[in-house]
């Protein structure tokens, strides 16, 4: 019985990762837990991994943006000069993404202090807006659904072949 | 002469007469008949120690801007270090700054990495440490817009500052955490209000990028990103995150807001005409160009009189070291080496002298900075030096336009010539050239 439980004992120990061991500050800072790295801000690149779950369309963002971006960037997202950027028909980014990543991390803004954000949008949300601002720019109809697989593949027209491969296609 | 006690009472001069006495007080000549008395110079008498140096009231130095943005006076500043408390800042979050606990914020590494860690600040203290001069620069600083009307150095070039950083090497915390093979890109996340992020090239993040905690000695000011920053020797300001608590590796960039306009450049086909040039082009467009600015005498001065006046200036580059340094004092026509007598730093400012007599006539004065990677300041009308031309741009077949012209220099290192006139006041003699038309449209920014 003695060497059953050494041997279940050694078995154990061998399996644990030695994860410190690779280390040379190991004594310095810790392992991350799992609650830690998925409550790290989302910063979504053109592959739209970490994209939450979720789904909106322009219809959908069409009312949100009346009610909640439209004071600063104006009816028809033709910017308002001092208070917020020209939306559509302006600059576009080669990545649909970027929109989605502007607007979750800081909008809208809460105004008066418009430095922070208010923190108040839901994910169905983010994306409904991010659709409303695809139409407006006539990349998508109103009525397509955007969604964490949806929106790293819409192509946007500014965009160098060489950046290609961060997308899905 | 003599000290008080607690050795803090000052006593001053009252008047060049009494050079080499230390005594306060009345002076008997050697006739015996008592002078006129000297002028009382007022005393500081403390009551205990004074625990923080305080200016002379006669020193007025202090930043200017607004919440969102505050320039150094660069022009009133001696050697290459920015003192700590006028280090710019620009923040475009409205200027709001969050208050964090040191004991409670924490650094988290994930991504692309065999051991995803978190870190606290007195654990990053306690890493491998080294300290550098490196300079941070605003991506807006020098932008034409302003030059054209703005009349002193602060205003135009004020947005970049010269501290010594201390921190441990971004490549001691990957290797910590083991970076995964095909992961290019360190995604870097700030604390801030509105989670800025940004995007760093593994190359970069692997030699000379910087996790600070420590600026001029002591630890990080609120405004430049306390208590723990990036900082990349050489690269735009928007770039270095401040209040950095995440770290995720990644094997693209992220393309988020401040990031877009880092990896993508402006043709000045147009609007919308986004264009990735080459590796080599694109790592370029992230760090600042060879640059250099007269700092005395400098827009808004004056020179007192005719005779010996030394022109004194900054120069710095993204490229590394200041290799040489040119000044002109006739319009740009004819150039002389200026002296770098002080220690020269990679991608810090580094100090330029040029002995100069003003002969009472009207002069433009400039400076121009030559980088270790050859890269020559160029004035902001000479397009053909601050364009080049990228034949492989897939930009045409994109838009259809004619997209051949890719700039090369994408930032605002043009020459700053200044009028100095004949009564002795300085002006500013910028010329624009042609620019892209602004890409920002941020509420907030100036020009």
């Amino acid at each position: 019985m003695r060497w059953n439980s050494l041997w279940i004992l050694l078995v154990l120990a061998a399996s644990v990762p030695a994860v410190e061991a690779q280390r040379t500050y190991s004594s310095l800072g810790r392992a991350a837990t799992p609650e830690e790295i998925r409550g790290a801000t989302p910063i979504v690149g053109p592959s739209g991994e970490g994209l939450p779950a979720g789904r909106g369309t322009a219809q959908e963002g069409s009312g949100l943006y009346a009610g909640k971006c439209q004071l600063c960037h104006g009816p028809s997202g033709e910017g308002i000069r001092r208070l917020g950027p020209r939306l559509v028909g302006g600059e576009m980014h080669p990545f649909a993404t970027t929109i989605w990543n502007m607007i979750n991390g800081s909008m809208p803004r809460n105004l008066p202090h418009w430095g922070r954000r208010e923190g108040t949008l839901t994910a169905n949300e983010v994306y409904a807006l991010t659709a409303f601002i695809l139409y407006k720019q006539e990349i998508i109809q109103e009525t397509d659904v955007i969604d964490a697989q949806s929106l790293p593949r819409v192509r946007m027209p500014v965009r160098d072949p060489r950046m290609d491969s961060w997308a899905p296609q | 002469m003599q000290s008080s006690k607690s050795g803090r009472r000052r006593f001053l001069k009252s008047s060049a007469a009494l050079a080499g006495l230390a005594a306060a007080g009345r002076v008997l000549p050697a006739s015996g008949q008592q002078a006129a008395p000297p002028a009382e110079t007022p005393l500081i008498i403390p009551n205990g120690v004074r625990p923080l140096g305080e200016r002379s009231r006669f020193e007025k130095l202090v930043r200017s801007g607004s919440a969102t943005s505050a320039t150094t006076p660069l022009q009133d500043l001696h050697g290459s270090i920015t003192p700590t408390d006028l280090h710019f800042y620009v923040n475009h979050e409205g200027g709001i700054i969050p208050d964090f606990d040191p004991a409670r914020f924490r650094l988290l590494i994930h991504g692309m990495v065999e051991r995803p860690l978190v870190f606290t600040v007195d654990e990053l203290k306690r890493m491998p440490a080294i300290t550098r001069p490196y300079f941070l620069e605003c991506g807006s600083n020098g932008n034409p817009n302003r030059a054209k009307t703005a009349k002193t150095l602060e205003e135009i070039h004020g947005r970049t500052s010269c501290a010594e950083w201390t921190g441990v090497p971004l490549a001691v915390l990957l290797k910590e955490a083991g970076v995964k093979d095909g992961a290019g890109w360190v995604i870097a996340g700030s604390g801030d209000t509105s989670r800025h992020s940004s995007s760093v090239p593994m190359e970069k993040a692997m030699s000379t990028a910087l996790v600070a905690y420590a600026m001029n000695g002591e630890a990080l000011r609120l405004e430049n990103g306390y208590p723990v920053r990036l900082v990349l020797p050489g690269y735009y300001g928007r770039i270095t995150v401040k209040w950095l608590n995440q770290l995720r590796v990644d094997d693209q960039p992220s393309m988020s807001t401040q990031d877009r306009h880092v990896h993508v450049d402006h043709s000045p086909a147009g609007e919308g005409a986004f264009l990735m040039t080459t590796d080599e082009a694109r790592a370029m467009q992230l760090s600042v160009y060879a640059k250099s600015v007269i700092t005395f005498p400098s827009g808004g001065q004056q020179i007192g009189k005719q005779g010996y006046c030394e022109i004194s200036g900054l120069a710095w580059s993204g490229g590394g070291v200041v290799k040489r340094v040119e000044v002109s004092t006739d319009g740009g026509k004819t150039w002389e080496d200026a002296k770098l007598p002080d220690a020269v730093h990679p991608y810090a400012h580094t100090r330029f002298r040029f002995p100069w007599t003003w002969n009472g006539e009207e002069a433009v004065i400039m400076s121009r900075c030559t980088d270790e990677r050859g890269d020559v300041q160029a004035l902001a009308s000479e397009v053909e030096k601050n364009w080049g031309v990228d034949s492989s741009a897939g930009c045409t077949e994109v838009l259809g336009e004619d997209c051949s012209l890719v700039p090369r220099r994408a930032n605002r290192a043009y020459i700053q010539p200044w009028r100095v006139a004949s009564d002795g006041t300085v002006h500013n003699a910028f010329v624009m050239g042609p620019e892209p038309t602004d890409l920002h449209g941020h509420p907030e920014a100036e020009g």
